[in-house]
Parts: C-alpha cells; sequence; structure tokens
C-alpha cells in the first residue's frame, strides 16, 4: 500500500512536471494576464453575479438584502420597458455595426493610396475621434437641434425643411446611428495599421500573373485582413450592445423622446445608478454577459472564413 | 475603383497620379475625399468656431455659424483658473505610463495566445474574453471599494496599474488577430537556428507589429488623455491629483456657471485635441512604411 | 473537452472563493444588525460640549464646481475655527449629476465625509441607506444648553423639508424657494403694468401678464422663435408637483398604488396645454428661442441666488423677483421648495465637533459668515430676515429687489415629498414619470389623456 501510494506520488509528480516542461513558455507570456483577471476583474465580476441574486439595498451596515433566487431574472421578462429597448438595441447594432465597418474599410482603402494629399485627409478624417467626451454631448446638441440646429441651417440653405434628429422618436434613432458614423476615422486607421500586416511580395507576385488591381484586392487584400476584420466585428457587436453613450444626449435621461434612444446599456445604468437598485442591475448586466457570449461563441465557431497563418 | 497597391507607387514615386489613371479619374478621386474631409471636419470645425464667440452667442439657443468678432481671450480665460499647469502634467504622467505599458504587456500576453501552443490557451482565451462581455456599470461599485480599502482613492494609481495587465482584453485580443496574421516560416526559420521563443518574440513578432502597437498606443494616449469618468469617481478631494479632462470637466460643465461657459468649454475642447492631433499625424506618416517586407522570402 | 471543463469549473471556483476571502463587499441579513447608523436613536443623551481646543480633522462633502458654496463654506470656517481653531477640514467634492452613486460608493468603502452637502430629493437616499443621522437630540441639547431656541429662532417650515417622519436629517443652510424672476424692461416694452407683479399675486394675474406680453410679441419679428417664459415649467419637479398639489392631485402613496389618473391631475395638466397652445410656453418637442439669462424671456421660476442673474449685462438693472404665483383653483395654493444643507455622516467619528460646525452654520456669526462668501438667499434665522437692515448681510448688493420673496407664504411651501412616499429606488423613476407627463401635456401630439396614460402606465410598471 505504502509502495503504491510512493508510486502515484511520482508519477503525479512526474505529470505536472511534463505539463511544466511542455507549457511553462505560455503560461509564462500569459502571466500578466492572470494576475490582472484575479486582481482586478475576477473580484468584481463574481460580487456582481452575487448580488444579482439579492435585492439588495445600501443599509448602514454595508449592502443589505434577501435572497430572491432567480427573481431579478424574472423581473427582466416582466418589466414592460424591456420590449422596446430590446428592440431599439437590436436596431441599433443591426444598423449600425455593418455600415461603420464597411464605411471604415472604405475610407480605409481610399487613404491608402499615395497621393500627395492622403496624409492630410488621414488627419482630416481622424479629427472628430479626438473631440474630447467633455464637449461632444454640447457639440451635437447645438449641431441637431430641430429649430436652430446648425445642421438644419445648411439643410435650409440648400432648401430643406427642419430634420427633428434627437428631438421625434421617429428620427432619433437614426440620428444615433449617424452619430456614431463621424467616428469611422478610428476604424479606418484600425484598417490602414492591419493592411501593413499583408507582405507586399504578395502583390508583386500577382502583378506578374498579371491580376487587375479588383482581383489584387479581391484574392489578397481582403483574405487577409480578415483576421482585423473579425476582431472588428466581435468588438463592435459587443461594444453596441453595451452602448450607452446616448447619456451625453441628455434628453430624457439619455432615453431620448418618447423613450426612442432606450438602449439595454441605458437600462443598466439607469437601474443600478440612477435608481440604485443594485441587484436588479446586475441581473440586466449578467444577462447581456449571457447574449453577448452566445452571440461571441457563434462568431468564433463559425470563423473558417478567416484566414490565419498559422498552420 | 481605388484599391491599395504600393508596388505601383514605388515604381513612380515622384509622381502623383497612378498608373492607368487618367485626369479624370484622379479628379473624380479627389473630390469624393474633399467632400468627405467638409463632412467629417466639420464637428471639429464647429467646435472652434463655437470657442471664439462671445458669451451672448455661445448660450443663446439660436448660436451663429460663426463668431462675429474672434474672442481669443476665451483660451486665456481657461487658462486663469489655477491648476492647468499641474492637471497637464497629471494627464501626461497617466498618458505617458499607459502608452508604453499596455502596448507592451498585451504584445506579451497577445503572443501566447497567437504563436505559442501550451494548455488551458483556450481556456484563458475564454476568460479573458468574459471580461469584455459584462457592462463596466455592473462591477464599479466592488471596484471602488476594492480601490478604497488599498488606499487609491485619489491617487493616480487606478488610472494606471490595472493597464500593466494588458490594459484590457480589447487590445490583446486585436494583437492576438495582427499576430496570427503574420507568416510562421520567419518564426520557424528562427526556430530551427536555435532561437528560444523569448528572442523570436523580441527579434521577429515586435518588429512586425510595429503598425498595430503605435495604433494601440495612440488609441491608449486619446483614451486616457480625453477620459473624465474615471478621475470623477476616483478623486474626491481638494487635493487629489485631477487630470486636464476632468478640470476641464470640473469648471465647465459642472460648475454653477456652467451654462454661461459654454464658449469656454469649446476652448477647453479644442486646446484637448491639440496633442492627440500632432501625435496622430506623426503616427500616420509611419503607417505609409510597410514592415511585412521579408514575409515570404523567409 | 471534458478535461477542459473540468479545469474551467476549477478556475471559476477558485476565483469565487477568493471573491469571498477577500470579502470586501458582503451581503448581509437586513435581520440583524441595523443599529449602526442610528446614532441619535437609543435614549442616552447626547453632549454638546466641546473644550474650545479640541483637536481633530473633519471631512467635508461639497457640490463640484460650486463656486459659490465653496466661498461661503470657506468662511464659515474661518468663522468656525475662531471658537475651536485646532480643528481642521478636509474638502471633498461630490458631481451633482452623480449624487447617488458617489455617495453610495464612498459610504460602501467608509470613505463618505464627516458632513455631507446635501439637497431635496438626493438627502432621501441619504436617509434610506442611514448614512446621515438624526438631529434631534442634538436639537435638544443645544436648547437645554441655551444657545438657541428651535421654534422661536428659525423659519422651522425650511427645516421640515429636511425631516423624515418627524426626524430631522438635513439643516438648511439658506431658505430655498421657487420665485419668479421678471425682466422689467421687457414687460414694461409690451405695455404690462409692473404693479400687478407683487408678492402673493395669483395664477389668472401671472396668465394676464403673458397674455399681454404674447400679444406684443406677436407684433415683433421674433414671434415664433420667442416665447414668454423660461423653458423650465416643464422639466423641474419643484415647479411641476407644486402646481400638480395646488390642483389638489397626487402622484401615489405608500402602498404603492398610483393615484394619477384624477380629474384634478387633469384640470392641472389641462391649464399647462392652455399655456403651450397660446404660446406662452414652448412644446416639448421644439426649441425655444428666448431665455431669461439673455434677456429674451420676461419670466424664469428659479430657487437661485439672484447674484447668478444680476450682474449680466442683459439684467442688470432691469431684473426682479416676486414670489411664486399662486393657483388658487382649488384654494391650496402651493409654492415648491426644497433643501439645500448639510447633514452628519451617521458613522461618523467626531460627531460632536460636526454637531458644533452646523450649529456654528445656523447661528448669526456664522449665518452672516456665509452671507459674507457670497451666499445671497435669504437665511434661516428669524432675527436675520429683514435684509435692509446694515446688521443682515445676506441682502449683500441685492437689497434693492423685492428679496422677500423668497420667504413669503411660509405656509404653501412644499417639497417634492412623495418621492420619500414609497422606497428609494423608485424615486428616479417617480421624478421621471412626472416630468414626462408634464412634457407630454405641452406637446401637440399627445392630449392630456395621453400624458395621463403614459404616466400612469410608467408608475405601474415601475412600482410593480
Amino acid at each position: 500500500m505504502e509502495k503504491y501510494l510512493h508510486v502515484r506520488q511520482v508519477k503525479r509528480r512526474n505529470k505536472f512536471t511534463t505539463f511544466l516542461k511542455s507549457n511553462y513558455v505560455g503560461w509564462l507570456f500569459n502571466l500578466p494576464l492572470m494576475i490582472g483577471l484575479l486582481v482586478f476583474t475576477c473580484i468584481p465580476m463574481c460580487l456582481s453575479l452575487y448580488y444579482s441574486f439579492f435585492d439588495l439595498s445600501v443599509k448602514a451596515d454595508g449592502l443589505v438584502g434577501e435572497f430572491v433566487g432567480l427573481g431579478q431574472y424574472i423581473r427582466i421578462f416582466q418589466d414592460e420597458e424591456m420590449g422596446p429597448v430590446v428592440l431599439n438595441t437590436l436596431l441599433f447594432a443591426i444598423i449600425s455595426v455593418p455600415l461603420n465597418l464597411v464605411l471604415s474599410y472604405f475610407l480605409a482603402l481610399l487613404v491608402n493610396t499615395k497621393f500627395k494629399f492622403t496624409k492630410f485627409f488621414r488627419v482630416i478624417y481622424y479629427l472628430p475621434v479626438i473631440i474630447p467626451a467633455v464637449v461632444n454631448g454640447f457639440l451635437w446638441k447645438d449641431l441637431t437641434d430641430s429649430t436652430f440646429g446648425i445642421f438644419n441651417k445648411i439643410l435650409n440653405m440648400i432648401g430643406l425643411d427642419n430634420f427633428p434628429f434627437f428631438q421625434s422618436a421617429k428620427t432619433a434613432l437614426f440620428s444615433l446611428i449617424l452619430m456614431n458614423v463621424w467616428s469611422v476615422g478610428g476604424g479606418m486607421v484600425l484598417w490602414l495599421s492591419a493592411f501593413k500586416n499583408i507582405p507586399k511580395p504578395l502583390y508583386e507576385a500577382a502583378r506578374i500573373e498579371g491580376a487587375n488591381a479588383f482581383q489584387r484586392f479581391y484574392k489578397i487584400t481582403l483574405p487577409l485582413s480578415t483576421p482585423i476584420i473579425f476582431y472588428n466585428a466581435v468588438m463592435s457587436i459587443i461594444g453596441t450592445l453595451q452602448f450607452n453613450g446616448t447619456l451625453t444626449i441628455g434628453i430624457n435621461n439619455g432615453k431620448g423622446i418618447d423613450n426612442s434612444l432606450y438602449l439595454y446599456g441605458v437600462k443598466v445604468w439607469f437601474e443600478a445608478f440612477k435608481s440604485g437598485d443594485i441587484g436588479y442591475g446586475a441581473a440586466l448586466s449578467w444577462l447581456l454577459f449571457i447574449v453577448i457570449g452566445i452571440l461571441t461563441f457563434i462568431m468564433f465557431s463559425t470563423s473558417k472564413w478567416v484566414y490565419y497563418q498559422e498552420d | 475603383m481605388i484599391l491599395q497597391d504600393p508596388f505601383v507607387y514605388r515604381a513612380r514615386r515622384k509622381n502623383d497620379i497612378a498608373r492607368g489613371w487618367n485626369k479624370t479619374k484622379v479628379y473624380l478621386f479627389l473630390l469624393i475625399m474633399v467632400v468627405l474631409g467638409l463632412i467629417l471636419v466639420f464637428p471639429y470645425f464647429y467646435m472652434i468656431s463655437k470657442s471664439l464667440m462671445n458669451e451672448t452667442e455661445a448660450i443663446s439657443p439660436n448660436p451663429p455659424l460663426f463668431p462675429s468678432i474672434p474672442q481669443w481671450q476665451n483660451y486665456i480665460k481657461l487658462f486663469t483658473e489655477n491648476g492647468y499647469f499641474r492637471a497637464t502634467v497629471n494627464s501626461l504622467i497617466v498618458c505617458a505610463f499607459n502608452c508604453i505599458v499596455v502596448p507592451l504587456s498585451a504584445s506579451i500576453i497577445a503572443y501566447s495566445f497567437a504563436k505559442l501552443r501550451w494548455k488551458g490557451r483556450n481556456i484563458m482565451f475564454v476568460l479573458m474574453m468574459f471580461t469584455t462581455m459584462l457592462p463596466a456599470v455592473a462591477t464599479q461599485i466592488p471596484l471602488y471599494v476594492m480601490y478604497s480599502n488599498m488606499g487609491w482613492i485619489d491617487t493616480l494609481l487606478p488610472l494606471t496599474i490595472p493597464n500593466l495587465f494588458g490594459g484590457g482584453a480589447s487590445y490583446i485580443f486585436l494583437l492576438r488577430q495582427y499576430m496570427m496574421g503574420i507568416p510562421n516560416d520567419m518564426s520557424d526559420a528562427a526556430r530551427v537556428d536555435g532561437a528560444n521563443p523569448f528572442r523570436i518574440f523580441i527579434n521577429i513578432i515586435l518588429p512586425n507589429c510595429k503598425p498595430i502597437l503605435l495604433y494601440i498606443a495612440v488609441t491608449v494616449f486619446i483614451t486616457n488623455w480625453g477620459d473624465y469618468y474615471g478621475p470623477l469617481v476616483y478623486m474626491t478631494s481638494d487635493n487629489a491629483p485631477y487630470t486636464l479632462a476632468y478640470l476641464i470637466y470640473k469648471n465647465s460643465t459642472e460648475s454653477d456657471v456652467a451654462a454661461q461657459l459654454a464658449a469656454i468649454r469649446m476652448a477647453g475642447g479644442v486646446f484637448m485635441t491639440i496633442l492627440p492631433a500632432i501625435i496622430f499625424t506623426f503616427f500616420q506618416k509611419q503607417l505609409t512604411e510597410g514592415v511585412l517586407t521579408s514575409g515570404l522570402k523567409g | 473537452m471534458n478535461k477542459k471543463i473540468k479545469l474551467l469549473s476549477l478556475l471559476s471556483l477558485s476565483f469565487m472563493s477568493a471573491t469571498l476571502l477577500a470579502g470586501c463587499v458582503t451581503v448581509k441579513d437586513p435581520n440583524n444588525g441595523g443599529n449602526g447608523g442610528n446614532g441619535g436613536d437609543d435614549n442616552t443623551p447626547v453632549s454638546v460640549e466641546l473644550d474650545p481646543d479640541y483637536k481633530c480633522e473633519l471631512s467635508l462633502l461639497i457640490p463640484n464646481g460650486n463656486a459659490n458654496e465653496e466661498t461661503m463654506i470657506n468662511e464659515l470656517i474661518t468663522e468656525f475655527n475662531m471658537d475651536y481653531p485646532n480643528i481642521t477640514f478636509k474638502k471633498n467634492y461630490i458631481s451633482v449629476s452623480n449624487y447617488e452613486n458617489t455617495v453610495k460608493n464612498q459610504w460602501l468603502a467608509n470613505s463618505l465625509p464627516d458632513i455631507i452637502w446635501s439637497n431635496s430629493p438626493d438627502f432621501y437616499t441619504l436617509v434610506a441607506g442611514e448614512m446621515c443621522m438624526p438631529l434631534n437630540k442634538y436639537i435638544e441639547a443645544e436648547e437645554e444648553a441655551g444657545t438657541f431656541n428651535f421654534e422661536n429662532d428659525f423659519l422651522t417650515e425650511y427645516f421640515d423639508m429636511g425631516a423624515l417622519k418627524g426626524k430631522y436629517y438635513c439643516f438648511p443652510r439658506s431658505c430655498d424657494s421657487v420665485i419668479t424672476f421678471y425682466n422689467k424692461k421687457l414687460l414694461t416694452t409690451a405695455g404690462v403694468d409692473l404693479s400687478v407683479i407683487k408678492n402673493g399675486w395669483t395664477w389668472d394675474t401671472f396668465m394676464n401678464v403673458l397674455d399681454t406680453y404674447r400679444k406684443y410679441l406677436d407684433t415683433t419679428s421674433n414671434a415664433n422663435t420667442y416665447y414668454c417664459l423660461d423653458a423650465n415649467l416643464t422639466t423641474w419637479l419643484s415647479v411641476c408637483y407644486p402646481m400638480l398639489k395646488s390642483f389638489g392631485g397626487n402622484v401615489v402613496d405608500e402602498n404603492k398604488n398610483v393615484l394619477v389618473n384624477s380629474a384634478e391631475t387633469k384640470a392641472c395638466l389641462s391649464l399647462v396645454k392652455e399655456m403651450a397652445e397660446k404660446k406662452y410656453i414652448v412644446a416639448d418637442t421644439t426649441t425655444p428661442g428666448s431665455s431669461f439669462e439673455t434677456g429674451t424671456a420676461p419670466f424664469l421660476f428659479q430657487s437661485a441666488s439672484v447674484s447668478l442673474f444680476a450682474e449680466r449685462r442683459e439684467l442688470k438693472g432691469n431684473m426682479d423677483v416676486v414670489s411664486f404665483p399662486l393657483i388658487m383653483n382649488n384654494n391650496t395654493p402651493k409654492i415648491g421648495s426644497g433643501i439645500a444643507g448639510y447633514t452628519i455622516n451617521s458613522k461618523c467619528k467626531e460627531k460632536v465637533a460636526a454637531w458644533k460646525f452646523l450649529a456654528k452654520m445656523l447661528s448669526k456669526e456664522g449665518q452672516n459668515a456665509m452671507a459674507n462668501g457670497g451666499l445671497n438667499l435669504p437665511s434661516i434665522r428669524k432675527d436675520l430676515q429683514d435684509f435692509t437692515n446694515d446688521e443682515v448681510k445676506w441682502g449683500g448688493n441685492y437689497r434693492n429687489l423685492n428679496l422677500s420673496a423668497y420667504t413669503y407664504g411660509g405656509e404653501y411651501k412644499i417639497s417634492s415629498d412623495f418621492l420619500s412616499v414609497v422606497d428609494v429606488k423608485y424615486k428616479a423613476k417617480l421624478d421621471e414619470a412626472v416630468r414626462n407627463m408634464f412634457a407630454y401635456a405641452t406637446r401637440f401630439d399627445k392630449t392630456v389623456d395621453d400624458a395621463v396614460n403614459s404616466c400612469e402606465k410608467a408608475l405601474k410598471n415601475a412600482l410593480k
């Protein structure tokens, strides 16, 4: 018996050392992430998951509340606000994500040429991205005002009627999507960096074989930028579903007129911060986590179209 | 169709007009660029215009497009408040730290995901992606309590130290994707020559990642430079190290006379874009030179 | 694959246990505990005696970017330090738009300052979270010591705004009430007889004045862009709620019954709608081209200090103030009011010192010191009401204005108390629903019934 145990221990140690031997380089390089995850992310994340099973309020002793099980999650499905919120969020994501991907890609192709002025235009296209958030909301309020907005002044100049932008439930979401288009410069720069990852000799070879410009784009540029296209698609879906940038527009607590801009991210913010309903806010967040998780999983498992150099 | 093809230009370096393009095509191309430029730059232009308006024009519900007389003293007024120098220094410290640390640590981590084979890799990747999926609102209270217990409130630490560990999943993921696009033949050749993974990382992977590392550095700079919400949460007392974005927010938005400071606020906005614009101008010059020249030859 | 799942669950388990070990925020059972917050609740008498040489540091939470509040608090500290020179102060700032969230964070992290600036309705958050303590004991002790007599010395109706269920939590630093700011020059140009605008004027008179002004506006080139009243009639609860109450309407009761669907509410909203249709006020979906501070709208409802407006180029010498017009339809006129003042953290370690600071704020010297620091709002002391007297400082440079408008009609004052009827977590939603109801009433695409129904629906969903 004793002998057997000894053998098992040796065996296990051997197993462990072989595991270490063959894997330590990977874990070593991954160490910063592990520390970061453990210290700064996991504890807060697990706590918020824990909160989502309680009906919490702040009292003298800290967070106090009774255990409600899945009660907060059930509440989400009974909340009458959720219908419009989900609809708005989906509509926003379905239009905004592809639109910005395509527009920024097109813009990047445009400024990836070597005209004298392209460098200048890159800076011009990027300028809206660096406008600080401190002033952005105020700026857009002036630009899109339904009666006196600068955009409406321009529309009037070319003989068109006033467009209500954020001040009508019908056009508010469209205006939000439009406003987001102004930051395509950020995406453009990402694409430009991605193009630099494409080996130049490929183009040379293609040219020798007589491929025209469109073929070179379709056969080389597009497939070789798929890793970044994939990155951009995943991150913009995540970002769009969590988007709460309407808070800076400020109409009706960021919900827009007649709740037309009421997005999921705004709902989470409103419940957790404005109402102070910490448990409900956490439950809403974790439901979104699950949805995004499923979407991301689907995207990763259908990512055969992404061309990696690996193997 | 406008397509990128650097080699066309290498052949005719001094010539502006691409081979095979006639003049109409070139003018059409320029026209598109100019129109797009005019549209995209408009909010920025209006920010400058508003920063030069007098108070009546700026707070009017019906603001003009141009100021009647440019009020340059708005920019002077912005800096008559105390503490701007110190705030700028604080902002620079935060940005400089993050600009160095984020690309570096993120690339180390991304390398382990993209180019190394080890057990547990997929699980760590999934865990990392998890962190992006939960809205930041959900973790704010626990995080605040944690920083407070660690004595980090009223210091620059919450804005810097967490970035030591990759600066967030999105940068690591981006770098992983980029590295996976780098051909393996170069590193294979180096491995045959006896280079260890660390050498390959330093000598082959990092140099090839230069454009994306610069992109990350610029993005990190701009995000941190303009961030006022972080300091708003973590800087509470009167001797806290305020950052520039927060100071402008505090003085021109939260102020009891905020409405009257509409023009000053825009002046603050314009001032804050100067440094990012300069940095971006230098950065985009780097983008004209590709780095992957030896990819296929190996 | 199986192995991966095992490893994943192992990892998450270890993270979970690490979390619980770290335990920086723990959820506690509401049934045990809960006595930590009510320092003055038990029957042990408190002592308000403090050695003049007492040494400690007090932290103060004041609103961010409010230069006025900061200078007056600095003056008060100077005054306080004459009595207690060894007590030092550390100032913390709070972003008013993020108040609720910030105090909670700081409370949970045990870093909430000792003396907390608050206003209504934000102070309900502090009370509901047991973050501030009742001050009744201290008032009694101070009365025994002979420093003041609460009923005789103060305008107690303003203290009531900072009280809940008979307990005083928040002390007002001044009298805060909604008054009417008006532009004499604009009204005179329009041919309005200014003599009808005096304290105690009624809403009917107000409407007549608006009518005269509107008729004048229609003859000018700004007929379609200018309005008679600055935009805040429907966006500010301190105006909406008193209007509703004047008509006898209500919002909600303590059993979460929604009371908004009533003839009284509809009567109130009809008035609002009438004002929008006659173009006295702007509809919610359009932007006004005029505002009081740019000198293009003659009326504004505000509770802020006159100093915020009186020095402006467009208003200097043309401006005066008058009490909020009384709505007599139901013979129960109301005037919006509220509290802006200071409370003491219930976990404060230097309660007596903190109390002494609040007591100094209420004292004659304290009130005058704050007035010297730029507080141009009426004192909460009865003996400091005569602002024409040189001994009374709060009138400042504005003694020629009708400053008694702020304190006119003490019996009509009402705060947005319906927010404290139900749990504090419904506060934001109640606030939003009521404001939206008034905004809907101004809109041309909504009827009064639409406004009431959508408010009722929103409230029912919120209170579910």
